[in-house]
């Protein structure tokens, strides 16, 4: 574990009990109070504030680690062969089993499906301007979902 | 020094993957002025599907996310078919599959970004080879299952993914437009979905600098989906199967959960191609090799090499082009409609509607319509003086006065707002397409039965208009008032309405705004701003009212007629009800026949089946939590108390704790039952524990709460006479003792 995970994992521990806690108090105050606000700018900003610092500081930690070129050697270790299941080796024996005009047969399939999918797909965009479908996107994107960004 | 700069470079330099990933970040997110100013784009660009994952709640975003796309057109399936969303997958996959994941999704950048972070890395297993289809199951529940059902089952979008996972919303969309100052109302709509949303957000994050793409592999639908294209897309890793010995370091070194190059997990990074020794994998767009092994391709000449990498300068200068030209038209050229077309609703652009608002009705002249009227087809000007005493100054923010309008509703009439002077108004903006709109309509279709009197309603649907909305409304039968804001001209000018819904406006009796907010509302939300509003009563107030105006029908007087009157209101009580009324009144006029009446009234009623008051109750069985049944014609005789509770009211668990004290003195005179709605039941057993009235839930139906003229606004105490005849019914808190002096009277 480095500097900066572990300041990353306190960073995300300290913005998760923030805003547990700030969802805690504002309910408790939603119930006297209907009308009340559970989050406001103000108590999200206090008590995000450590977690906020924490992430910079990690943030500051990684670049200065990729300036000083320290890296992270597990991160190139290939995984053990018997993960893989040595499918590639399946694939070889089977390319080299087919008779190159198999192989030709599937390209010019392949081809031919391409083609219908083009094909289609293009019917089903001029089809969906037609029939207003793309009006229904156009109409969601341009206003903003709260429910969609978890605003509520 | 030099050269020792130089060679940090060469170690640390992007790659052109990392490049083409910051690039399409930014042609997706080309409306930089949106971080700036808190607002979205809302240019008709906005239609088209970007092929990455990138929340068109963005402020930056200048186009849609597929994905909320497919769920809006899923959600929309009853109306229109989703055929574009399905052409643009189609074409999307075929041209790319998941290369796109790879290559130009925005999520996938922050995702490697944060795994940049050194610190022990989980690399890939069988256990998160296993993980990896997760996504599969989010992709048929969320994406799929629940727009759908939503859509189709309660004519309600509900983007399922969207509302209860996506981190890209949450990050992209509610922290960006959050962090604007611009939005500080948004703070008003957080809650429980927030919460949830930001910690899932949070955990992605971590589990991405630990597991790499840990979203991209376990979570993402929309790779799911690309990834089922992906033998089928032109632009792919593809294996030069000649050369390949089969080695299988490829897959080995790759981070994803590949079985193979190219399978459905494949994100066609391009790693794989320098690790491979043998020179076997490239990445093509058909026959054109755009990343060429160390080795070079088969069939490879120097002609060749040069005419790709020329093809290559010349992509990257038309990319670059292209990124200043959509940077200099978003940013500059277009103007992005959002004044007009109901851009956003930030404060800054509320600041702007409001000078405007205060601007026209300066204009207004004493004897008429003011010219700042005029604009919308619907809506006509009217003398804000005239309909209200109140000196504030014209405008839509609280404390303000709401500037006179006059709309023609879809019923045919029209809603003049000067018309209800004293009068509480509440004007809720909304839309079809915006499900926490639709959601919360029918607490305000309840509310408005309950205060009919005194309350004047009227629901505005927004510009933006996707179906036919008269059809929309046809089988809810809500009598709310309903209008169409066809400009955006009308009531969401005077109300300063915009993009984000649903919105609420409260006015008070003298047309000053005592509440205008972009939020969602609840019943008890409805009720407190009534209780603001009108100023003068609260529920205990009006339950009381409404308890000695039924008791001073029986006691005051004098003349039963007069009582009759009061007590039937609206409805005829029937002759034999008239008949009993007028033997009571001999009664209490000494007249002798005492026990002509005591007859009359242990008598089955006649009375016409309902829940006003002189109806009879009709006959219900309901099954209490404690196992028992409780049939209310097996209570004939006696007086019987039904309470309409629920959990998240307070007053209602207040009034059934009152009204089991109240029944435990009264022995077996009065029967009792205490009949929580289905709705939000869960915890109404904790509720019950000590408590001696049978208490049971009403059904999926609702039937009792139906029968007994019930609605999410509680408590609500139902009492019978001896015949079941209803002698009391009325929202509000009823105290054991307020109970006793009714019933005494009585």
């Amino acid at each position: 574990m480095s500097v900066q995970s572990i300041i990353c994992i306190l960073a995300v521990i300290l913005l998760t009990g923030a805003a547990i806690g700030i969802y805690g108090k504002g309910k408790a105050a939603k119930a006297e109070d209907p009308t009340a606000y559970i989050y406001t700018r103000e108590s999200a900003v206090s008590a995000a504030a450590p977690g906020i610092f924490m992430l910079i500081t990690g943030f500051g930690f990684s670049i200065a680690g990729a300036v000083m070129g320290i890296r992270d050697e597990n991160d190139d270790k290939s995984v053990p062969a018997d993960v893989c299941k040595d499918a590639m080796k399946r694939a070889v024996d089977a390319h080299n089993a087919k008779k190159p005009e198999e192989a030709a047969a599937r390209k010019g399939r392949m081809y031919k499906v391409r083609l219908g999918v083009l094909i289609a797909a293009l019917i089903c965009i001029i089809a969906g301007m037609v029939n207003g479908n793309m009006k229904d996107i156009l109409i969601k994107a341009i206003n903003i979902c709260t429910e969609c960004i978890g605003l509520g | 020094m030099e050269n020792k700069i130089s060679l940090w470079w060469k170690g640390h330099r992007p790659s052109k993957r990392r490049l083409i990933q910051l690039y399409s970040a930014l042609l997706y997110n080309a409306n930089l002025k949106g971080f700036v100013s808190g607002r979205i784009y809302t240019g008709n660009t906005k239609a088209l599907c970007v092929p990455g994952f990138n929340c068109y709640s963005c402020p930056g975003a200048v186009g849609a996310c597929p994905l909320g796309s497919l769920q809006a057109s899923l959600a929309a399936s009853g109306k229109h078919i989703g055929f574009y969303i399905v052409g643009i997958f189609l074409l999307y996959g075929l041209i790319a599959g998941r290369t796109i994941c790879g290559w130009v999704c925005p999520m996938g950048l922050i995702q490697e970004i944060l795994h940049k972070i050194p610190t022990y890395k989980l690399r890939k297993s069988r256990v998160t080879r296993v993980l990896s289809y997760l996504k599969y199951l989010i992709l048929a529940v969320f994406v799929f299952a629940i727009p759908l059902w939503y859509g189709l089952k309660h004519d309600m979008a509900v983007p399922g993914f969207c509302k209860y996972i996506c981190p890209a919303g949450t990050f992209e969309g509610a922290m960006a437009l959050l962090a604007n100052k611009n939005n500080s109302g948004f703070f008003g709509m957080l809650g429980i979905l927030f919460t949830r949303k930001f910690v899932i957000m949070l955990i992605i994050g971590l589990a991405c600098v630990f597991c790499y793409r840990s979203f991209c592999r376990f979570l993402c639908p929309l790779g799911a989906l690309y990834g089922m294209f992906n033998k089928l897309a032109v632009i792919g890793v593809k294996v030069d199967m000649d050369r390949c010995n089969g080695c299988g370091l490829c897959v080995r070194k790759c981070k994803m959960d590949v079985k193979r190059v190219g399978d459905h997990e494949c994100i066609h990074c391009g790693h794989c191609i320098d690790t491979c020794a043998q020179g076997a994998l490239s990445l093509k767009a058909g026959e054109f090799t755009l990343k060429a092994p160390a080795k070079g391709c088969a069939g490879d000449t120097e002609q060749t090499v040069e005419k790709r990498k020329k093809i290559e300068r010349t992509a990257w200068t038309v990319a670059i082009a292209v990124l200043v030209l959509a940077l200099l038209f978003y940013n500059v050229l277009s103007d992005s409609k959002d004044k007009k077309d109901a851009g956003s609703d930030t404060a800054a652009v509320q600041t702007a509607k409001r000078d405007e608002v205060k601007e026209q009705s300066s204009d207004i002249s004493p004897e008429g319509n003011g010219s700042g009227t005029e604009a919308g087809d619907d809506i006509t000007g009217g003398d804000p003086a005239s309909g209200y005493e109140s000196s504030a100054d014209i405008g839509y923010n609280v404390g303000e006065r709401l500037e006179d309008f006059s709309v023609k509703c879809l019923n045919g009439s029209t809603f003049t707002l000067s018309e209800y002077k004293g009068k509480v108004v509440f004007i809720n903006l909304w839309a079809t397409w915006c499900g926490p709109c639709v959601a919360e309509l029918p607490y305000f279709n309840d509310f408005l039965h309950e205060h009919a009197d005194d309350v004047a309603m009227l629901a505005c649907h927004s510009p933006s208009v996707s179906e036919d909305v008269e059809e929309f409304l046809e089988d809810k039968g809500w009598d709310i008032p309903f209008a169409i804001d066809e400009d955006g001209e009308g009531v969401f000018r005077v109300t300063g309405g915009s993009n984000t819904l649903p919105q609420t406006i409260v006015l008070n009796r003298k047309g000053e705004v005592i509440y205008n907010e972009i939020r969602s509302v609840t019943p008890e939300m409805l009720e407190k701003l009534y209780v603001q509003a009108a100023g003068d009563k609260t529920v205990n107030d009006r339950a009381d009212e409404a308890l000695n105006e039924a008791v001073d029908v029986d006691t005051e007087d004098e003349t039963v007629s007069d009582a009759a009157d009061l007590n039937a209101k609206d409805e005829a009580v029937n002759d034999k009800a008239d008949e009993a009324i007028e033997e009571a009144a001999d009664v209490d006029t000494e007249d002798e026949s005492v026990n002509e009446a005591a007859d009359a009234e242990t008598e089955d009623s006649f009375a016409p089946y309902g829940h006003d008051i002189g109806d009879r109750l009709p006959d219900f069985t309901a099954k209490c939590l404690d196992g028992s049944i409780f049939t209310l014609s097996d209570n004939t005789g006696k007086i019987t108390v039904i309470h309409l509770w629920a959990t998240y009211s307070k007053d209602s668990i207040e009034g059934l704790r009152e009204l089991d004290a109240f029944c435990r003195e009264q022995g077996d005179k009065v029967a009792a039952i205490a009949v929580h709605n289905h709705y939000g039941s869960g915890k109404a057993a904790e509720y019950a524990k000590d408590i001696d009235v049978p208490v049971a839930i009403d059904n999926g139906d609702e039937e009792i709460f139906r029968l007994t003229g019930g609605s999410m606004m509680l408590p609500r105490t139902v009492i019978l006479n001896e015949r079941g005849e209803v002698i009391y019914n009325s929202r509000g808190l009823l105290t054991g003792e307020q109970l006793e002096t009714f019933l005494m009277k009585k």
